[in-house]
């Protein structure tokens, strides 16, 4: 049985296709069959940020309205094998996601033995939103160390605790993990951002990581690569240890200390 | 696999259909006249006071106010409906009242009245888990016995309302920034208060709000209240009770 993690916040702009991209490459590259759909019907960005937007032929909403097979608007992943990618529609409007049409997919890419479908929400907690999260088994709030994005995220907590399949059924509530981006700890430190402690205070969530600010991830977007798959950056490493610990893994917090600039540094100034 | 449908169903181990008694909680819209027009002001006046909250709300209509007079099912409804609430049932009419409203297409609650009783006695922890997981951003737990307190064991989330009617509310976590605590009884919070509370709100003038860390949004006893910037700033954070002496408002620390 495959199983449904939605990418949500709330708050648009906090990172949310970025992780999906991410958190899907990551669980393909740990041998697990992923697929990641696009639920922002009419902006459609995550083809982009996986590189694949050039072999779009058909989308999502052809699947539901029966206009193209499963298989045939899948695009496999050139980057990581065992991924695959669903995209969004750009002509489209959001009501064109039923609830039956999402239902069919998601039990027809259980039914080809993917073990992960994660599911890239859009923005805001109307219709697009809630047929992202209906389905899910696991929810990853995407946060931003900042109020409003804060606030978001509780509210989008909220929904997922009475608005989900799981809470209608009366079933095992959604799993739910927080997941912090755009961290810079030089920040938080000048007192410009809000705190790990704080956020985690806030929302009462288990958190599966933080993804420090970095510079990598515009660039591996630009790219189209999820950012994940750079190993050397500082985000990529974060997004693999996130999968970890999504997977059930213990990996102790990096990247949210301050860095220090070494003696010669703050000798000389400049690049080390 | 034959049929990704079947598939599914037999993976979840979930027969196709089941039915299951549980208990829900749906606001009730009590009905104190049957004139039309008196209805229309006072749903206009009660809407206005938190528009979006009511937003396609399922409701029970309790018409114990209205025996023996006349009722014409389909204006009520009608009116109901305008103001984008959804009547779901009925209760405590009379047998003409009730079967108008059948007919209408709004069931009569009679057979459930008689369970209420006993089940809000024994209910104890289990309600919890219902209040905060049930699906209406307005959360009601069914009519309690008096004195029955409301616990909350999950932290109160931005956009959730709980209201514990006829007794206290104690909620085990903490109250988001944006979310509604209401009990006609006192408001007991061990997390944080970051949201709005309010208390006494049937007119019970002795009733209390309670908390370990006071940083609530608003702050109201019986319909008095004080917004977050009218707290003195020493409170703040602190382990405070409020409650009324006189029409003035008291915070004093715990």
């Amino acid at each position: 049985m495959a199983r449904i993690i939605v990418v949500t916040s709330g708050k648009g702009g906090v990172g949310k296709t970025t992780t999906s991209a991410s958190l899907a490459a990551g669980l393909a590259r740990r041998g697990h069959k992923t697929a990641v759909i696009d639920f922002d019907v009419g902006l459609r960005n995550l083809d982009l940020i996986m590189g694949c937007e050039r072999r779009v032929v058909y989308d999502f909403v052809n699947v539901i309205n029966a206009e193209a097979t499963l298989n045939q608007a899948l695009i496999r992943d050139k980057h990581v094998t065992d991924l695959y990618v669903l995209p969004a529609s750009q002509t489209r409007e959001k009501e064109a996601l039923t609830q039956d049409g999402v239902e069919r997919v998601l039990d027809e890419l259980a039914a080809m033995d993917f073990d992960y479908v994660v599911c890239d929400s859009p923005a805001g907690i109307e219709h697009g939103a809630r047929m992202a999260l209906y389905f899910a088994d696991e929810a990853v709030i995407v946060t931003n160390p900042e109020v409003s994005s804060v606030r978001d995220s509780d509210r989008i907590l909220g929904i997922l605790q009475s608005r989900s399949r799981r809470a209608e059924r009366g079933d095992e509530p959604i799993r739910e993990h927080l997941l912090i981006t755009r961290y810079n700890p030089t920040r938080v430190a000048e007192g410009q951002m809000l705190g790990l402690e704080d956020i985690i205070e806030l929302l009462a969530i288990p958190s599966i990581g933080v993804i420090p600010e970095c510079a990598s991830v515009l660039e591996a977007s630009n790219a189209g690569r999820p950012v994940i798959i750079e190993e050397q950056s500082t985000a990529g490493q974060a997004y693999a240890d996130a999968v970890a610990r999504l997977l059930g893994e213990e990996r102790p917090l990096r990247f949210i200390d301050v860095h220090k600039p070494g003696f010669f540094k703050r000798l000389f100034g400049g690049t080390p | 696999m034959p049929d990704s449908q079947a598939t599914a169903a037999a993976d979840a181990g979930a027969p196709p259909l089941e039915l299951r008694g549980r208990m829900e909680t749906l606001l009730t819209l009590t009905l104190g006249s049957a004139d039309p027009q008196q209805l229309r002001a006072a749903l206009i006046d009660k809407l206005r006071q938190a528009p979006d909250f009511f937003e396609r709300a399922p409701v029970i209509l309790d018409l114990a106010a209205l025996a023996g007079q006349a009722l014409d099912a389909d204006a009520l409804l009608a009116l109901i409906r305008e103001h984008r609430l959804l009547p779901v049932g009925a209760r405590h009419g009379d047998a003409a009242q009730m079967r108008a409203l059948e007919a209408a297409g709004v069931p009569s609650l009679r057979a459930l009245v008689a369970r209420e009783a006993p089940a809000g006695g024994d209910h104890g922890g289990d309600r919890s888990d219902d209040v905060a997981t049930a699906a209406a951003p307005l959360v009601e737990p069914p009519v309690a016995g008096a004195g029955t307190p409301t616990v909350v064991a999950r932290p109160v989330r931005s956009g959730q309302q709980i209201y514990a009617r006829g007794g206290d509310l104690v909620l085990l976590g903490a109250a988001s920034p944006g979310c509604e605590l209401i009990a006609d009884g006192s408001i007991h919070v061990y997390g944080a208060l970051r949201g709005r509370a309010l208390c006494g709100v049937g007119g019970n003038r002795g009733a209390r709000i309670f908390c370990q860390n006071l940083a609530a949004e608003l702050i109201s006893v019986a319909g008095h209240y004080k917004l977050l910037d009218e707290l003195p700033e020493a409170l703040r954070g602190q382990p405070t009770q409020i409650w009324l002496d006189g029409d003035q408002l008291r915070i004093e620390l715990i």
